[in-house]
């Protein structure tokens, strides 16, 4: 059971970077910044929080700073057609410089920083429920909005007219061009869907199970997000069994520690998920190709 | 030439634009932006001691962005340089507390052998696998770094755990092992000899030497360089396996010549630095060389300047975060002219 | 009569170059008008400005009498102008109905309405007598049918004035004359059609009105039947054209032989059991329509690709597992159909795509695998001069080149090495007609050295100019190969449909 909740709340921190990554490389763009994009919207969310002493606003800081960080990438590798690369680690390492900068400057701390004036976001209860208490009840409400939102980009996806522009920008953007509908423009709308919800994932880093921000805390699921992305290669299905494995195993790592085991190894688990998943999914197509 | 001029104005406006937008943030801590440059140039080169700290603080970057210069260079991306600097570090400090006895002069050599060889397989696992099967050695690399750092500090904090204090590190080295402080006030030490070698080794592959041109046709159109009779498949494993052990190197030289010991966070994030210092530069190795030192400046003037000054040091990332989007921008909009020509049938 | 279209004195430029100077041009409503001139003429580059794909520097456009400024190419199909582009516009891996109506889906409520889509795209190419499956994706339709997709997205837009660019390029001439009978239709129910060609045979065919470029200039509109062959020819060239001999030479000794080869990718046997061979002094020319299997033969014979089975020899030696390198050893020279992909390095400068294949030879490799800069200098510079590469100096970027002068570059680097066969594959694909002579007297010279010849072209006039005899493929096979003096024009074609006379 803690396996399932932990899972869950792992599975929330990484789907919703997924999601927005899936867009922005079905339109053509790889999205490298998610890291540092989660990290900002982690300390807007707690700046936002602290004053207002409101998880709303908390939300609204960290989607407007996950913003900031979207659409510099945007600019540059749609505008500039500049290397993601360069670009996005040039971002996430500004991200991880500037939150550590405003740590010192704003609230005059080193490393992290914690306050009972920050509102966290609330959990949901839906009253008793009986045998399904445990599977269902108080699981924050960005856990509810996250499967709201992959229900609704499933049928976006594959049942709307953005769904299939999203695609053609990604596969052959003159194609699309030429049929009058501006790709940079459906760039633009992928990049800006995907700040928002990496907001909402970097809120809920910092404020959705806890009151705290802690220097590079993101710790690596940004780029947990991207590898699963890159392996679904656009695929709605592919990419979501990417992301529950991922999540899974990253939760299984950490409720074994209880089990005794360090931490640290434990911590390999999803990374190496996706290096044997990534090998299997070549040597196998490579024996397909060699048969013939 | 007129290309290699135009890239040397744009990074060159681009640093100077950067630099000013700095001292406007300087502004906004009440110190004057003279001062605080002031503070930093001379806190980073103003003597022999701190010139010797910045010398030191180059190395790992100097290496690593060579790393990076070589594979992107050939059109293979290794981004693990992190994860092979880690796991070799690792290994040539676990080798130095274990075994003791051995003559200085040959543990040295067998100290960086073992470095170069450790982060010369890491790096030649997703090069193979690459090679071979067509695994993205982008995901494939990142995900390395991960679980090369996660097993070193695995081993840190387990097995290798130090008798002598502090968590998260191993055992001081045997002594033979040390490559010697040049002076007791810095870290810089008889490494940096190494690490020049290394460096003459890969400028003389990366620019005048045959392989240096094959790689670059490789990256610049693979069909070509298989149809010039390049043998694209072997060229991409030599300049992953140069690649990791030049990351492997850096990892070395900071257990044997810095810390005499692996200390997890023993890279905080050099290896990317040196990335984005290749890319700037174009995987040119000559500029890779002239910007980490740059960079090496800015880096320990930041630390000077936050003591002095009380300006937080992370100002110096933004300043060269900044001066990354410049050059950027301005190679985009330079070249935008030229392609669009080729755009026309 | 009405004007569909005029220009007025526009202009276009990129960068220094103009691409399109002062032209001024009307097309009558309801004419089938043709644009011809060499490649880089401007015609191109003149249509994307009324597609309003380009912006235009001056002057102006009416459509209809009505002025226009358009800023994307949505603003000219809400005027009913339709392109048909040479590179076609398609998505491959979306079906042949979503292709369609891309841009303009029929929607229920919010969602993208596929069913109407499936029913409205299948009933419009009935209508129009095209056979598609409106189901398949696009990348398992021939050539000729993903240009129907391509006129069935005009037609589903409802365009009136369809503008087709070089949509020839790419088809049998059985093909090109379907083509031609849906165009007459077009013209026949009312509609402008805008034909951009450079085969003088196809405008003198179908067009009412022809119009001539030259370096971004219009040199005059006549009306078909005012205009001879041959002075449009002068016209598009300026200056005459002398035509090209081939002295007979003694075949007897074969040098390259090509036994039962056949290639399996993927499932599918894309060569099928091809023997042939080819003799010194002699030009064997290969022709088909795309995706028959040519360009996988070419591939195995320069040996960037290894057939499944069979065996190639050269000069009596086996050389099918032999490596590229080992095969420049011997003296197999390859000029590869594209340029751009494998030909060169576009981003390189030009003299090291210059140096390429020659990079391991003594003159440029010193001691230690340093290279000697100095010599691979001068040998660029003096294989500029002799091939007339217009450059700036060698060390510019070899994709900023025209299409010409690109193939230059590649030309000279092949012809450079000490060739016993030459491999050539559409040497003059998108090379302006001064290019085109010169690169058919180069091949030609090397005939005359007695080196053996394997010509790749879609250009049937190029093989009928150059080659002593001609094979044709079809699905992977080699189902005609006769002599020269024995084929023509319409043997050839029904060959590439797969029919035997």
């Amino acid at each position: 059971m803690y396996i399932y909740r932990s899972t869950i709340a792992t599975l929330t921190m990484i789907m919703l970077p997924v999601l927005g990554g899936m867009w922005t490389l079905q339109a053509g763009i790889l999205n490298i910044s998610q890291e540092g994009a989660m990290l900002m919207a982690a300390f807007f969310a707690v700046l936002g929080s602290y004053i207002f002493s409101s998880f709303w606003m908390g939300l609204l800081f960290a989607i407007l700073a996950s913003l900031m960080i979207n659409i510099i990438y945007a600019f540059f590798c749609i505008n500039l057609r500049a290397n993601i690369w360069v670009i996005g680690m040039a971002l996430n390492i500004l991200a991880s410089s500037l939150t550590i900068l405003l740590l010192k400057s704003v609230f005059g701390v080193k490393g992290s920083f914690t306050s009972s004036k920050i509102q966290q976001i609330p959990s949901l209860h839906l009253g008793n429920l009986g045998p399904l208490n445990a599977f269902l009840n108080d699981f924050s409400l960005v856990v509810w909005i996250t499967i709201g939102l992959v229900l609704f980009f499933k049928y976006v996806d594959t049942h709307t007219t953005f769904g299939l522009h999203l695609k053609a920008a990604g596969k052959n953007w003159q194609a699309l061009d030429t049929a009058g509908i501006s790709s940079t423009l459906i760039r633009y709308e992928s990049i800006l869907i995907n700040a928002v919800l990496v907001g909402i994932a970097g809120a809920y880093l910092s404020i959705g199970y806890l009151k705290l921000f802690n220097k590079d805390m993101s710790a690596g699921r940004g780029w947990i997000a991207v590898a699963a992305v890159i392996f679904g290669d656009g695929n709605f299905t592919w990419t979501l069994i990417a992301t529950i494995a991922f999540g899974f195993m990253d939760a299984l790592g950490i409720s074994l520690q209880s089990y005794g085991l360090n931490s640290n190894l434990t911590l390999m688990f999803p990374y190496l998920a996706i290096t044997a998943a990534l090998i299997y999914q070549g040597v196998r197509s490579y024996r397909l190709k060699e048969k013939g | 030439m007129m290309e290699r001029y135009k890239g040397l104005l744009i990074i060159t406006v681009s640093f100077f634009l950067a630099i000013f937008i700095g001292g406007l943030l300087m502004l906004l801590y009440k110190v004057s932006p003279i001062d605080g440059y002031k503070e930093m140039v001379m806190g980073a080169i103003g003597n022999k001691f701190v010139l010797y700290s910045t010398l030191d603080r180059m190395i790992p970057i100097l290496l690593t962005g060579l790393s990076i210069a070589i594979s992107f260079h050939a059109g293979i991306w290794n981004i693990g340089a992190q994860g092979q600097l880690y796991l070799a570090a690792f290994v040539v400090a676990a080798m130095g507390v274990t075994f003791h006895g051995i003559p200085s002069m040959m543990y040295i050599v067998i100290g960086v052998s073992v470095g170069l060889v450790v982060g010369g397989i890491w790096a030649w696992i997703p090069g193979y696998l690459k090679v071979k099967y067509n695994v993205n050695e982008v995901v494939l690399t990142i995900m390395m770094n991960s679980i090369a750092v996660y097993f070193t500090l695995y081993m840190v904090n387990g097995p290798f755990r130090t008798t002598q204090g502090s968590l998260g590190a191993t055992n001081i080295i045997d002594k033979g092992m040390w490559f010697k402080h040049l002076n007791p006030l810095s870290n810089l030490n008889t490494g940096v000899y190494v690490a020049i070698v290394a460096t003459a080794v890969i400028v003389y592959l990366m620019v005048f030497s045959k392989y240096g041109y094959e790689w670059k046709m490789s990256r610049l159109n693979q069909r070509f360089a298989v149809y010039g009779g390049v043998d694209v498949k072997r060229n991409l494993m030599m300049a992953m396996v140069v690649s990791g052990m030049l990351a492997g190197l850096a990892g070395t030289l900071l257990v044997m010549g810095d810390y005499h010991r692996f200390l997890n966070g023993i890279s905080p994030g050099y290896s990317w630095t040196g990335m984005i210092l290749a890319m700037m530069v174009n995987y040119d190795p000559i500029g890779v060389i002239i910007t980490s030192f740059i960079y090496a400046v800015m880096a320990s003037g930041g630390l000077q300047m936050e003591l002095m000054l009380n300006i937080p040091q992370e100002l110096v990332q933004i300043i060269f975060v900044l001066s990354v989007m410049f050059v950027t921008a301005g190679y985009s909009v330079s070249n935008k002219m030229a392609n669009r020509i080729q755009e026309e049938g | 009569m009405k004007n569909a279209v005029e220009f007025e004195n526009v202009t276009k430029k990129f960068g220094s170059v103009t691409a399109v100077n002062a032209v001024n041009l009307s097309i009558e409503d309801g004419e089938i008008h043709s644009i011809i001139g060499e490649n880089g003429a401007g015609k191109t580059t003149l249509m994307r400005l009324l597609y309003g794909m380009y912006k235009i520097d001056s002057g102006s456009v009416k459509v209809f009498g009505k002025k226009v400024r358009f800023s994307s190419p949505k603003d000219a199909i809400a005027n009913g102008i339709g392109m048909v582009h040479q590179n076609f516009m398609l998505i491959d891996s979306f079906t042949v109905y979503e292709n369609v109506v891309l841009g303009f889906e029929p929607k229920r409520n919010l969602s993208f309405d596929r069913k109407s889509a499936r029913r409205i795209v299948k009933e419009l190419a009935l209508r129009y007598g095209m056979n598609v499956n409106v189901d398949e994706k696009v990348e398992r339709l021939s050539v000729g049918l993903q240009q129907k997709v391509e006129i069935l997205k005009l037609l589903y837009r409802k365009a009136n004035i369809l503008i087709f660019d070089e949509p020839t390029a790419v088809l049998t001439p059985q093909e090109s004359q379907l083509l031609f009978d849906i165009l007459k239709k077009f013209k026949e129910s009312g509609k402008t059609v805008i034909f951009i060609s450079h085969k003088l045979r196809e405008v003198k065919e179908i067009s009412n009105r022809i119009t001539v470029m030259r370096n971004g200039k219009n040199l005059g509109t006549f009306k078909n039947e005012e205009i001879s062959e041959e002075r449009l020819a002068e016209m598009v060239a300026g200056r005459k054209i002398p035509k090209l001999s081939l002295p007979s030479v003694d075949f007897s000794k074969v040098a390259l032989k090509v036994e039962n080869v056949s290639l399996v990718e993927n499932g599918v046997e894309i060569v099928k059991n091809v023997s042939f061979d080819v003799r010194e002094g002699e030009v064997l020319g290969v022709a088909g329509v795309v995706g028959n299997g040519q360009s996988e033969l070419e591939e195995m014979v320069s040996g960037m690709k290894k057939p499944t089975s069979g065996k190639i020899v050269f000069y009596d030696e086996d050389v099918t597992n032999l490596s590229v390198r080992a095969r420049r050893e011997r003296g197999m020279v390859y000029i590869p159909q594209d340029r751009i992909k494998t030909g060169l390095a576009p981003l390189a400068s030009i003299k090291e795509n210059m140096l390429m294949g020659h990079q391991n030879k003594k003159q440029f490799l010193g001691k230690l695998a340093f290279l000697k800069r100095g010599n691979i200098r001068s040998f660029s510079i003096s294989l500029i001069e002799d091939y007339e590469v217009v450059c700036k100096s060698p060390e510019e970027q070899a994709g900023t080149l025209s299409g010409g002068n690109m193939q230059r570059v590649v030309i000279a680097r092949e012809f450079s090495h000490r060739a016993r066969f030459l491999l050539v594959s559409q040497p003059t694909r998108g090379v302006d007609i001064g290019g085109i002579e010169f690169i058919h007297k180069k091949i030609l010279k090397m005939r005359e050295e007695k080196i053996a010849i394997l010509l790749f072209s879609s250009d049937l006039d190029e093989i009928l100019t150059l080659s002593d005899r001609i094979a044709v493929m079809y699905e992977g096979r080699i189902n005609y190969l006769c002599t020269r003096e024995k084929s023509d024009l319409t043997k050839i074609g029904l060959a590439m449909l797969g029919m035997k006379r």
